[in-house]
Formats: structure tokens, sequence, C-alpha cells
């Protein structure tokens, strides 16, 4: 027996004990580190690193990605204040049907491709005293989120990455309340840095500076706060007027945009390939009307051209049409998106993403001032200097031309033979200070064509500029005279967070429950 | 040399201690394949024996059982008749023998048979029994007796039929047997083999192959590391499979999809990707959230990490079922559900000998679909536009006016199909005419060559197939070559394997919602569009530019079918390498080394070439690219060492060790358009985008096991496995579990009567450690082209442990009659517990999903294997197997605080698959009505049911309430007829496709009420009942297309309208095959010739559903259950040509 038994062991030991040498597990955590991919440590070491996390929290910021953008802007804001009409029958959403999905894809693109990337800039750059950076990262948080409690009305702000299964809501006029808070801090630091840099090229919005930054938040600051005058005028007018004092962009050369490339593109290039979306009715009325010469660098001539014998060949389509009478789509009767924002293949020129004008500064601070603020000049001379500074822009308008542009008494016309025109203001600067009040609307919405989100914003707090009745409406809770007020939550929402989202829908705010014919807080005047 | 001795001391503790009395694989083998110098031993046993005038055989059944011997012999020599008395305690079995037998019979050991034979030959004739004088030898015949393998079978029983003469082969197979003519037929028997007859027909020399026989008591299987034990002595459930006609009835796309209805408790599912379709297979059900609950492929020994569908059915000599953890513990993590044991063909020790099978089939689909032909595109009722009288000829829709013939303008936006004219008719055949035949042709040569020294197999395989989808085409090449070395006197056997394979595919079918998926657009064809006029699926534009011929131009989700199958187009090619070699090294009978290292290898390239005008997807064209690099290698050693104690008590006890390297990575491109239309290259990529994935692990185990066995009566198996992963955390990373059966041949230890053949009780208990996939431990941030970083929207675990299965079951194998009726149950249970998956989390909290540890899903079922043989006689045989089995899953937690878990929330879907604490896996969640407390459909003032806005209702769960398949095989002569008859029973499936047809106003069920007149809860829905807001009963008319664009509206369908029930019965398989005679094979110059028509998939004996429920829409673990645009029910039929010499 004791012949076998080393016979038999012998072997199993040396095997095992061979075994255990040959296969040693100190590799393991190498073996399980994926060298293609960064670690949260390493990028929390390399400000390089965090610049490009910068730069992914921007891009995301402005649902650039085509298929978010189509989402949570293209199908939902663009159509509500009429720049375009819906030209596809696979959606409904020209009809105020907004779908669940569509609604969870942008509260998914949001909370995770941009939220996280804007705590993680702003948490690393805390954990290693980099004051510049984290203003800027807290600049576009307030940036980012200002856009989705716009669009939802109370959201998960304070709370966003308490790591929990509940996570609370907060109400709009808390979440608004912290952004002048947020601002305030930024813009002390940049103040205190003069020319500083951060970011560099991965800060798509200012190349990492500063100084840019600094004007960008005062520029914010009074968009904020022209948002919330109908709410809470007082606080309106002490930080509509303290952004004034530090400085807002007056300068075309100022405009702000998120730079994109060929990866990473403007979302035009994409949806307008899709083919599914035409000039509306609205804007054929104004653009025509005003002989305005920006027509041509916002759309292009319809390919069957001039179908209603204006003598014009820019051609809208009345919102909200049905389903039968978009069977064979009618793109080609109607004018799509100018040239630039075309497909690249078909001379498109995926142009940088606009996020903020001197013009649509110039049109908050004749709001700001026809409320009786101190905005360094009169509501007229803001309104005219709007104007100027789009055409400026977006038209090779001279100055001659532009100078009978502002003093215009031309109206809106009738988008085709018996319709009515959209409204009857003239681009002159009228006495009567709610037509005023229009004007202003009306010429900020077609300067900051096609920034939807902004314009949505401007119609339900202001009730300008005046819309079309829609076609049809499939939504129940708002009739097709009316205004969509906001975006209802997602089912995907409710299933992972149902605790957080009943108490939000508890908010005062919230007593019109989870319809898009709630009002938001800010949403008073009307 | 110092230090071994602790550990010799634990082994020798263990030894002593535990008694864990190992029996070594080969042992296992001996005692089926007896070995002669066994005799003296056997005649040693004793014997105790008190009968008074009891049957002979039966009293040597008792000796038998007694004495762990069979006895042969013919049943003309031996008859009941003699009436036998005895008394005898403990004596010798040579002595029982002696006074039993007398003079009457002498009597010749081979192995653990005892052969009778008359010592005086008796012939039976009318007058009795007369002594016979010595038989007039005027004959003689010798052969070789093996098995399929080729290796020699000693102690096979061969006696001449007429007579009552019989003989055993010796050591090396062969025998002689001497006859009074050449015109006799021999009986060839050997346990566990079945009987063969040959007749003589004046040929001196007869070789036979002896196949083995399933449904014998003593049947070798194949279990875990390859090592083959006796049936009898496992403790847990096995399912051999018939390979019988698995090679005839080619399995649809795969290998495993052959198994289907054969295998007691295996579900498998099928996804529509055309010829090359992947299967989801599931032993006892699901049980995995996150990870896999599919079963582990294991081909001769060495666990495959890819595609099971390259291996060539007809390689394959034998597939073993091991159904749970039980059987399965020793291949550790990956094995825990289960494991399919394939050992592929071997070189044959004498003759070279060459076989040849073919195959040729066609394949048909027929559409369940119901159609309606009533009414064409439109929209309204009409194909007019309301506004201006515009026809609507690019709707994509059926709800215009009734298809009467009128002449309307064609549809195509061609300019010379201008001004055409078309009537507005119906083509109900549009379908059919669309769908191509389909056809499979395989070939495959083997050859198997060798001696005593060394064996070679080889085999090629050519398969190529076309699907029923124009352009949708498979072709692989399989070659494969087994070389298996004896040296050193058979001390050291070497054996290796490489088998290479070559699969091209060209347009692998998308599936469910995607635009690529061309059934989506054969299905949306509206009837008053023929497939002649789509046949034109391009056209050349005024412009020149080559254009998709298509009724809606640019259209988002629409498409020309035949554009789809020749525009859109995918190509793919993998070249694959298996290999091992293994050396295993005899010391002595008792101790055997094997290593072994295995790789396999496979590199595989994709691409997508979309030419310009595919609708949506991409300017002049798209074009993607795709390189795939993956790597597996297992290396293994494995020492075994076997003894006995005593004659009763036998052990063997094996330690084995197993390194598993596996790495995969993959570069794909994305080309957003192109710069020249219709170009696909890289270098005409307009924005080309890279993106590179990296996957990579490594797994150490070392694992003990040993047998036990007490008068091979009562067997006990214990394993342990230790493995290491370097997926889990340094403190985690080592997960040790095991395992523990027993099994019992009662039947060995009681009397039951000669009817009661066989009864074996068995039981065990496993546990099976799992790991996760690679890179789960950090959070990471993926670089990004354009110089982003995304950050992980998972929010790993930093204390992540191995999850486990703990199973347990109990079952019972009792046969009857001789075996003629086999009756094997098996009852289980298994726990999946500290599941690893990702749970969804409130985006708020920062991330999407956090990875947890949790979750305990149990799976309890019953197997039953009913097999029968009612009718045999000389010319007609019919075999009968019944599998049946039962499952029912229940989640007992999931995590902390969490007691629901949504995993299937697809963005555009209809339905969601949610895990709740005490209900069933898989229910899957909808839009559903609203109902009042009666259950009565609540419809709004415009007549349409009120439905929730969320997908809150349960309306389905796909679990079948139990699977069952019969196999016949009727055997008349040289004819033989198989067929199995697949039976699902139970379970529903949510059809995306219905909401999406309904709501497109294409099927019959849209046809009623298109006037305005329906009533829901009176004359659609009837049998629910509705009521009003005001609760009185609804009484408002709607049209059938408000009620269905309604119900079925795109990206928001209530789905509960759209579940069907999954229940079917169906025609599996039938094969008539016919073997050609030995007279005429030997007049050609063939060893064997069998030539059949099979036919698969070709009828339901029932079907609820209006689809085959199951075709999915992919393998993950919440498709299952879930239709969307599934391909066609696809029927073969076709020939088998089998051959060899």
């Amino acid at each position: 027996m004791k012949s076998i038994k080393s016979t038999i062991l012998k072997p199993v030991f040396y095997l095992v004990f061979a075994t255990a040498i040959l296969s040693c597990t100190d590799e393991f955590t190498k073996v399980n580190t994926n060298e293609k991919q960064i670690t949260t440590d390493a990028i929390a070491k390399d400000l390089l690193l965090q610049g490009q996390v910068f730069a992914q929290a921007q891009y995301a910021s402005m649902f650039a990605d085509p298929y978010y953008f189509q989402y949570a802007q293209n199908w939902c804001a663009d159509l509500y204040v009429q720049y375009f009409a819906l030209t596809t029958p696979d959606a409904e959403a020209d009809r105020y049907d907004f779908t669940d999905s569509w609604s969870g894809e942008t509260w998914l693109s949001f909370y995770s491709d941009c939220a996280p990337h804007i705590k993680a800039v702003e948490d690393i750059t805390a954990e290693n005293n980099n004051e510049v950076g984290n203003a800027m990262a807290k600049i576009l948080k307030v940036l980012a989120y200002s856009r989705m409690t716009d669009h939802y009305g109370p959201i998960i702000y304070s709370q966003f990455g308490n790591g929990e299964l509940v996570v609370p809501f907060d109400t709009q006029e808390a979440i608004y309340s912290d952004f002048f808070i947020q601002l305030d801090e930024a813009v002390t630091v940049l103040k205190a840095n003069p020319g500083a840099q951060m970011f560099s090229t991965d800060d798509r919005m200012f190349g990492g500076s500063a100084d840019k930054w600094l004007q960008f938040a005062n520029s914010l600051r009074l968009r904020l706060a022209i948002h919330i005058h109908y709410a809470d005028f007082a606080k309106a007018k002490t930080e509509a007027e303290k952004a004034i004092v530090d400085g807002v962009i007056t300068d075309g050369s100022e405009d702000v945009f998120i730079a994109v490339d060929n990866i990473n593109r403007s979302p035009y290039p994409t949806i307008t390939a899709w083919g599914e979306f035409r000039m509306s009715a609205a804007m054929e009325s104004v653009l025509k009307g005003y002989n305005d010469p920006r027509t041509p660098t916002y759309y292009a001539e319809a390919v069957l051209g001039d179908s209603d014998g204006d003598g014009l060949s820019f051609e809208g389509l009345l919102n909200g049409q049905s389903q039968s009478a978009l069977t064979s789509p009618p793109n080609d009767d109607y004018s799509n998106m100018s040239l630039p924002y075309l497909p690249i293949e078909d001379g498109g020129t995926n142009g940088n993403y606009e996020i903020m004008t001197a013009a649509e500064v110039y049109f908050l601070r004749a709001e700001g001032a026809l409320q009786g603020w101190n905005m360094d000049g009169t509501a007229k001379e803001m309104y005219e200097n709007g104007i100027r500074a789009s055409l400026a822009a977006k038209s090779d308008a001279s100055d001659a031309f532009i100078d009978g542009y502002i003093n215009s008494s031309d109206t809106p016309v009738p988008y085709e033979p018996g319709a009515s025109a959209l409204t009857n203001i003239p681009v002159a600067f009228s006495a009567d200070p709610e037509t005023q009040l229009e004007q202003i609307m009306t010429q900020k919405w077609i300067a900051i064509y096609p920034n939807g989100w902004e314009a949505w914003v401007d119609l339900r707090r202001t009730g300008y500029p005046k819309m079309y009745e829609r076609l049809f409406s499939d939504n129940p809770d708002v009739g097709p005279a009316e205004i969509m007020r906001r975006i209802k939550y997602p089912d995907l929402e409710a299933d992972t967070n149902p605790e957080g989202l009943e108490e939000a829908l508890q908010f005062p705010e919230m007593q019109g429950g989870n319809k898009n014919s709630t009002k938001v807080w800010w949403d008073k005047k009307n | 040399m110092n230090k071994p001795k602790p550990i010799q001391h634990g082994l020798l503790f263990l030894m002593k201690v535990t008694l864990i009395h190992l029996v070594f694989s080969f042992f296992s083998i001996a005692m089926v394949y007896a070995i002669d110098s066994a005799g003296q031993g056997v005649l040693d046993r004793k014997v105790s024996i008190e009968v008074d005038g009891a049957d002979f055989q039966n009293v040597l059944l008792m000796i038998g059982k007694q004495a762990k011997v069979k006895f042969a012999y013919s049943p003309q020599v031996i008859k009941n008749e003699k009436k036998v008395t005895l008394n005898l305690q403990d004596e010798k079995l040579a002595d029982v023998l002696s006074t039993l037998l007398g003079s009457a019979y002498s009597y010749r050991i081979v192995g653990n048979q005892i052969v009778l034979t008359p010592q005086n030959q008796l012939i039976e004739t009318t007058e009795g029994k007369v002594p016979e004088t010595a038989p007039y030898v005027a004959f003689t015949v010798t052969g070789k007796i093996s098995d399929v393998n080729g290796s020699p079978l000693p102690g096979v029983n061969v006696i001449v039929k007429e007579t009552t003469m019989g003989t055993t082969t010796d050591s090396g197979g062969l025998y002689t047997i001497e006859t009074s003519t050449g015109d006799v037929t021999l009986v060839f028997s050997f346990i566990g083999f079945a009987t063969q007859e040959i007749a003589v027909n004046g040929q001196s020399t007869i070789d036979v192959t002896m196949e083995e026989d399933i449904q014998s008591l003593s049947e070798v299987v194949v279990t875990a590391l390859g090592i083959k034990r006796a049936s009898k002595s496992l403790t847990y459930s096995s399912q051999n499979v018939d390979l019988e006609t698995l090679d005839e009835v080619r399995p649809a796309q795969n290998l495993v999809n052959g198994l289907q209805g054969k295998v007691a408790g295996l579900s498998i599912v099928r996804t529509g990707n055309g010829v090359s379709g992947s299967s989801r297979v599931n032993l006892r059900g699901n049980r995995s959230i996150d990870g896999s609950s599919q079963p582990l492929y294991v081909v001769d020994g060495v666990p495959i990490g890819g595609d099971i569908s390259d291996i060539s059915p007809d390689d394959v000599a034998t597939i073993n079922v091991l159904k749970g953890g039980n059987a399965a513990a020793l291949y550790g993590s990956r094995a825990n559900n289960g494991a399919i044991i394939i050992t592929t063909k071997s070189g044959s020790s004498d003759r070279l000998s060459i076989d040849f099978n073919a195959t040729a089939s066609v394949e048909t689909g027929k559409i369940l679909f119901d159609f309606q032909d009533v009414f064409g595109q439109g929209v309204g009722g009409s194909y007019y536009s309301l506004d201006d009288g515009t026809p609507l000829s690019g709707s994509l829709e059926s709800w215009g006016q009734r298809l009467d013939g009128t002449l309307v303008p064609h549809w195509s936006p061609d300019p010379n199909k201008s001004g055409v004219m078309l009537p507005y008719s119906s083509h109900p055949n549009r379908h059919n005419d669309f769908m191509q035949t389909g056809s499979t042709a395989v070939y495959t040569l083997s050859a198997r060559a060798g001696s005593e020294k060394s064996q070679l197999y080889f085999g090629f395989t050519n398969d190529s197939r076309k699907g029923i989808m124009p352009g949708n085409e498979m072709k692989r090449n399989n070659v494969s070559l087994k070389i298996t070395q004896k040296f050193f006197k058979n001390k050291l056997v070497l054996d290796s394997k490489i088998n290479y394979i070559r699969t091209d595919l060209d347009n692998e079918l998308a599936t469910g919602g995607n635009f690529e998926n061309p059934w989506r657009h054969v299905y949306r064809i509206p009837n008053n569009i023929s497939v002649q006029d789509l046949k034109e699926f391009e056209y050349t534009a005024a412009d020149g530019s080559v254009r998709q011929n298509y009724w809606l131009p640019g259209s988002n989700g629409g498409s020309n079918p035949y554009w789809v199958a020749r525009r859109n187009l995918t190509e793919q090619f993998t070249n694959r390498i298996l290999s091992y070699a293994s050396l295993t090294y005899n010391f002595t009978e008792k101790l055997s080394l094997m290593a072994r290292s295995a790789f396999e290898t496979s590199s595989s390239y994709h691409e997508t070439r979309f030419y310009n005008d595919t609708y949506i997807i991409a300017q002049n064209g798209e074009y993607r690219t795709q390189n795939l690099q993956d790597y597996d290698w297992n290396t293994d050693f494995l020492i075994s060492y076997n003894d006995q104690i005593s004659e009763d008590w036998k052990y063997s006890i094996n330690a084995g060790g197993n390194n598993r390297k596996v790495s995969g990575h993959s570069v794909s491109t994305v080309n957003n358009g192109l710069s020249v239309p219709n170009i696909f290259a890289l270098s005409n990529a307009l924005q080309p985008a890279f993106s590179e994935g990296l996957s990579r692990k490594e797994v150490q185990s070392l694992y003990l096991f040993g047998q036990t066995s007490f008068k091979d009566m009562v067997f006990l198996d214990l394993t342990y496995r230790n493995d290491w992963s370097s997926t889990l955390p340094e403190a985690n990373r080592s997960f040790g579990y095991y395992s523990a059966g027993m099994s019992a041949v009662i039947s060995d230890m009681f009397e039951f009567g000669k009817d009661f053949s066989y009864l074996k009780l068995r039981g065990s208990i496993a546990e099976v450690g799992n790991d996760t996939g690679p890179f789960k431990l950090d959070r990471v941030g993926e670089l990004r082209p354009g110089g982003l970083i995304y950050l992980s929207p998972v929010l790993p675990n930093e204390d992540l442990k191995a999850e486990k299965t703990i199973s347990s079951e109990v079952g019972v194998d009792a046969r009857f009659f001789e075996g003629r009726l086999g009756l094997d149950v098996s009852l289980y249970k298994t726990n999946t517990t500290d599941q690893l998956f990702a749970q969804d989390v409130p985006l708020g909290s920062g991330v999407r999903s956090k990875f947890l540890n949790g979750a305990d899903i149990e799976n309890r079922g019953i197997e039953v294997v009913l097999t029968a043989n009612p009718v045999t006689t000389d010319d007609f045989s019919w075999n009968l197997t019944f599998n049946f089995a039962k499952n029912q899953s229940e989640v007992i937690k999931l995590a902390e605080g969490l007691d629901r878990l949504s995993i299937g929330n697809g963005s555009f879907g209809i339905r969601n698959m949610q895990l709740t604490v005490g209900s069933k896996w898989g229910d899957y969640y909808s839009r559903g009505f609203e109902r009042d407390e009666q259950g009565r459909i609540i419809v709004a003032d415009n007549g349409l049911p009120e439905t929730t806005a969320g997908k809150s209702v349960k309306v389905s769960n796909f679990n079948p309430d139990w699977l069952g398949g019969i196999r016949n095989t009727l055997q008349y002569k040289d004819l033989q007829l198989t067929f199995l008859v697949d039976i699902r029973q139970g379970g529903s499936v949510i059809s995306a496709s219905l909401a999406s047809l309904a709501s497109g106003g294409f099927l019959e069920s849209t046809v009623a009420g298109r006037d305005g007149t329906l009533v829901v809860g009176r004359n659609i829905f009837g049998t629910e009942g509705a009521v009003k807001a005001d609760g009185s009963p609804n009484d408002i008319q709607i049209s059938s297309e408000d009620l269905w664009k309604s119900l079925g509206k795109s990206e928001q369908p209530v789905g509960e309208a759209f579940v069907e029930d999954a229940s079917n019965i169906r025609m599996r398989e039938l094969a008539l095959a016919y073997s050609i005679p030995k007279k005429l094979l030997n007049a050609i110059g063939l060893k064997h010739g069998k030539i059949s028509v099979v036919g698969s998939n070709l009828f339901f004996f029932s079907l609820k559903a209006s689809f085959d429920p199951e075709i999915t829409t992919g393998t993950g673990s919440n498709e299952e259950g879930y239709e969307f645009f599934a391909p066609p029910l696809t029927r073969s039929i076709g020939v088998n040509l089998k051959f060899g010499f």
C-alpha cells in the first residue's frame, strides 16, 4: 500500500504545486482592467481627461445627438412654436400627442449623458481646488438644468447623484432660486481670475476662456431672470439688473455656440435627412409679410416652387395636419430648412450649434426694459438692437435695408390665399405696451430660429408670438387652439423612482397633474 | 521534499475517514467491456440460494444478482419448464453452478457474463427433447465484432438461431462458429448493445458493428470531463439523445435545434435571422437575471466558448444532456445551467471505413398571420384623399376602399410608370409570391482508419443553404481530424483533434422592429400591390440616380422588401478553429494522469452595405465593418486513481485543475455616409468613426471528485471545486462549491419478479458558483471618437461575490419487461442566489443601473421520460419515447428594498418584462384596458376603450405549463418510420406584429366594422363586456379603423389586445428510411446503405397563435415570448442518402 500511495500522491502534489505556481492570481487585477477605458480615478488626476468629460457634458446638454434631439426638441418645442410642421404620417407629435417613450428618451438622455458628466467635473474640480473649472461646470449646470426644468417643471436637481433608490425632486421655484446662487458663486470666482484658461479646446463653448464664461454667465442670468418675471418679479428685476451691471453679450462676435465635429455633429444634418418636417404656415406668414431677408437663411425654396401663387417659393404648412393629409408626405410642396442645415452630402455645413446670441440678449433686455427695469437702454433701443444683431448675423442685408426693415409698417400676410395672417403687428415699434411685448417676442422668435426650446418658454410665458390654430389635436388635455404647457414625466421615472415622483406630483405647481396642460411655476401670465 | 506531507496526510485522511471510494473512469467502462481475466474472481463469489420448485430462469436471475453476473443463453436452450429446488448457503458460485446445472449444461465465463451451453445439445422436436448427435460441421464462420468506434468487443454472444449452438468473442472481438450449413442466421447479442441477426448466406466471414442500445440497462454515458460511466452509477439526471436521425433530418440552423422534443426539460426557441439563426436553449427554466440561463456546450471534454452551430452533426457520436448543476458541478461556473456533452467520432482500430452522407432538402415558408383580402391602401375607407381627391398611393395602411378592380394610377414614382393605370384589386398570394423556396444541400465524407495503436478519424462536411428570403444564404465547410495514438504498450495515449470551420453568411436577417428586417416590409405589402410590380425594386430617376421603387419614397419605416433583400446587404465570414491535444499516461491499471490543452479561436469579419436611397439610414449609402477576434484557451490536468478495498467496496478518486483564459477584441467602423454613392470602401467614408471592444478574463480551478460503490448496487459521488476568477474583487475571487449524490440499484438488492427488470433511485445536491463578466468592478469612462469621455451608466459594486446555484434532485429509473418499458422520473429544485445583476435605479441617482448581488430565483419541476417497446417481432418493432417536463419558476427575492425589477423595457416596446417577488419569471407588462370592478372594459365618450397610461397590466408570461415530445420509431424489415411530435402547452406570447398589422388594417380581424358598427363589449371583445363612464352598458358605435389604430398605435400599443396563447402541437420531424438489404449491399461492395425521406416542422396538430410562437426576436433573457415581425414558419422536406464501405 505504501508504494501505491506514494505513486498516487507524489504526482498529485507536483501537479497541485505546479498549478499553484504557474497560475498565480496576481495578474488578475490587470486582467480585469480594460486598458481601452479610463478609470474614474485616472480622470480625477488628469485635467485633460476632465476636459473631455466636460466636452461630453456640453454636447449632451443641448441634446445634440440627433436621435435624442428629435424627441427632446424637434417633435415638441419646434412644433409647438410653429417653426416647422410635421409632414410624416408616422408621428402624432404635431397633433399635440407626445408619446411616453419620447419623453423617456429625453429624460434618459439628460440624466445619463449629461447630468453625470456635469456632476463629475463639478465634483472633481472642487476636490482639486480647480476654482475656475468648477465655476465653468456650475454655469454649464445652470444652462443644462434650466432647459430641463423649463420642459418638465419640477425635476431632480439638488439631489442628483445621491446614489439612492429614491431621489427627491425640487420645485421649479427652488431650482431657479439655486440657479442664481450657483451663478453668483461662479461669477465671483471668474471675476477674481480674469484672463484665466481652463480645459482649452475641450471646452467646446469658449475654448477655455474664463472671461467668456463670465460674460455667458451674466447673459444666462438675464435669460433666467426674464423667464421668471411673471412669477417672482422682484427677484427677476434684481437678477436681471445684476446681469447688466456685470456685462452681457452685446455683439454678434460674442454669440455662443457649441463646436461640433464630424463625429459629434450638429443634429440638423441628420434630422433633415429624415425628411419629416417642413416650414410652418406661421413662419411663412410672418417672413413674407415682413419681406424678411433672413428667409433664405432659414428655409429653402419649395421643390415644386410657388404653389400658392404669391410670387415667392417659400411655402409653409399649417400645423396639426391629419394623418390622411400626410399619407404621401408633401415634402416637395413646402420649404425645407435651408442648405446649411441639410445633410452634409447635400451641401449642409454641419455648423456649430447655437446656444445664445447677442440678438437674444437684446430682446431679453427689451423685455426687461418693458418691465421698467434698468437694462442700460430703452425697450425700443434694445428691440431694434436685437433686430440689427439678428439681421447682421443671419442675412446679408445692408444697413440701409435694416433701417428700412426696423421702421417698416408691413404686417404678416396670409400663408395662402383665403387664409388669415398670423398677426397684424408691424416691425416698427409700437407705442402700446402689449403690442410692444408682442413685437419683441415675435422678433425674438424670428431671431432665435431654430431654437424652439427657448421660443417655447417665451410662448408659454407671454403668449407670444401668436400662433395659428392647429388643424387637429390628438391630446385630450390640450385643444388645437391652446398651448402645450409642459412635457409629461415618463413612465420610466414612475418605474424606477415612484416615491420621488409621487412627492413631486404633490408640489403646488403640479396640482394640474402630470399632464401637458399643467403650467410650470414661472408660467403665470396667461 | 518534506512539504508534500501535509497534503499526503490530508488526502489519506480523506480516504480513510470519509471512505470516499471512487470508481475510476475506465473501470466503469471495464465493467461493460468485460475483461476475461476477471473470470476466476467471479467464480469465487459467494452465493446463497433457497428455492423450491422455482423457474429455472428466475433462479439464474437470482444467482446473477448476488454474484453480479449475467447469464447468457438462448431461450430455446433453457426453458422455464425446468423447475429447480435448491438450498445452498454461502457457497462459491462455481459450486452453485455445478449443482444447478449438473451435467446438462456447460458454462464459460466471459467478463461478467456466464454463457450457458447445453452439454448434450438438445433439439426440440414435436415429440419432446431428444439428444442430438454431435453436430455435423459443414461450415465455419469467423469474424470480428466491434463497436461503432471500431473498438473490438469481447464477450459478445454469437448464437446460431436455428440450432442452439453458441460462442462468444475473445478479447480481440474475434469469434469462430461452426454450423451444419451455410444457410443459417447468426444472432449477436451483447449487453448494452442492440441485438443483431445476420443471415450467413454462405459467407465465411461476418464482421459486425454493434450499436449501443439506448434502452439497455447498462448503457454507458459520457459525463462531465468526458468520463464515461455506467448509467446506473449516476446520481443525477442525464439524458442521452438518440442520434439516429440527427444527420438525416438536418437540424434547422444548428445542432442543438435537433434536440428539440427529444430531451425532457430542454426548451428551445429560435430567433428569426434566417438560415444561420441562433437559438435560446434552456434547461429547467430561466434562472439568471443578468447572465445566461443557457447551458454549457462541451465537445470532447472541452467547453466551447463560441457558437455551437458550427459543429457538424455528422461528426457527432453521442450527445448527453446533463440537466442541472448536479451533473455539471465539475464544470463549475459555466455549467450552472446544465451542460450538453457532445462526443465526436473517433477512428477505428481495424479496417478502413468510409462513409458518405448526402442530404438535399427544400424549405418553404408559411405565413400564419390572418391577412384580409377585402380592402386596399388608403385611409377612412377611401383610396382618395378627402381633402383634394388625389389617390393615396403612398399610404402605408390598408384602410382604403373595397378592392373592386377599378383602375387607379400606378403607385410607382418611376417616371416610366407615370400615367400607367393598375387595377385596384386583391393579391391574396402576394406573400407567397415573394418568398422563395429555400434549399439545403449537405455532403459529408468521413473516414475512419487505424490499428490497435493508432486511430484516425477524418470528416468533411460541406453545407450550403438558401433561405426562404431571397439573398439569405450560408455556406459552411467543416474539416475535422482526430488522431489517437498509443505508445509504450498502451501506457501513453495521445489524443488530438483539429477542427477547422469556415462559414460564409450572406444577408443574415435582421429581426424585430429593425427597419432592415425584410419581413417587416413583406407583411406590410398592401393588398392592391402585386409582387410582380415590386420586383422592379429600383429605377433611374430623371437626374440619373438610381432610386428605390416604393410607394412612399423616403418613408420612415417602409421599404420595398426586394430593396431590403437586394440592396441592404450584409456579408460575414468566420474562420474558426477548435483544437486540443491531450496526453494520458497510465502509470498502472489503477492510476493515470491526463494533461490537455485546448484552443478555440475564431476571427470573423462582418460588413454592411446599404445602397443610396435606403430610407432614413444614410445618404449616398452606408457602409459598416466589424472585425472580431475571439480566443478561448483551456488547460487541464486530471489525475485518477481507482482501487478496491474489498470485492464489494470499490472507489475512485480524481483530482484535476483547469486554467481558462478567454479574450475577445473587436474593431468596428461606422462611416456616416459615403462620398461617392454605392462605393463601399472605407476610403470612401464620409465621416468614419471607429469603436473598439475588449473582453478578457481568466479563471483557475482545482477540483477533487470521487465515487465509491458498494456491491455495484449503491453509489456515492462527491465533488468539490474551487474557482478563482479574475472578474471578482480580490477578497471574493476564490469560491468553492460541492456536490454530493447517491444512487441505489434497488432491483439488484431485492427480487421483484422477472417483469420488473430494473429499479434505481437517485438523489443529489449540488452547489455551483458563478462569476460575472469582465471589467465590472470599476466605474469607467469610455473614450468616444471626437474627444469625449462618456462615463459608464452602470454603478459597479466593488464587493461583488460569486453567485450560487443550489440544486437538489431526486429521481427514479424503472424498467419493466426486460427493459421494454422504462420510466425515468426526476424531481428537482434549483435556487440561484446572490445573483449578480444590474438593477435600473432612478436616473437621478446618478446612474442608470446599479450592479447588485442579491436575488433568488427558484425553479422546481418534474421530468418524465417514458420509453416503451410495445411490439417486437422478427419483422416489426415499435419503439416509443415520451418526454415530459414541467417547470415552475418563482422570484423569491430580488434585493434589499426591491420587490419589482424591470429587465426588458425597450424604448419603443409593447412590453416590459418584470420580475416581481412571489411571481413567476418572465411576467410581461403592457398597456391594458381600464376595467370596472366586474372586469368590464370601460369605454370613453368616443366609444374607444379606455386604456392604462403606462405598461402597468400583467398581460402575458411565456413560460409553458409543460413541454412534451413523443418520438416513435416503427421498423418493418428494412423500412423504418420515425416521427416526433412536439408539444408545448401553455404560456403566451405578446406580438408587436399583430399590433402593427392591426393598426395598419392588414389583418382579417380589421375587416368587420369598417362601416362604423363596432361596439366594444358587444361585437368586439364581446366576452368581456364594456361599460361607459357612467356605468351603463356600452352602445357607442365605432369604426374598426378607429379601434385598431388606437389599440395598435405605434410606440404605445395596448399590448393586452395582442397576446396569444403559445400552446401548440406540431409534427416536428418525420423520417421514412429504407436500409438497403445486406445482399444487395454486398453485391455493390457497400457495408451499409440507407435512403430516407425526411421532413421537419411539417404541420401543426394544434396551434392557437397566428404565428409560430417558437420564434422570438432574440436570445436575450427578456426577449423570449416576444414576437415582432418574426419570419414565417419554415417547413423542410428532403432526401437523405447514407452509405459506407
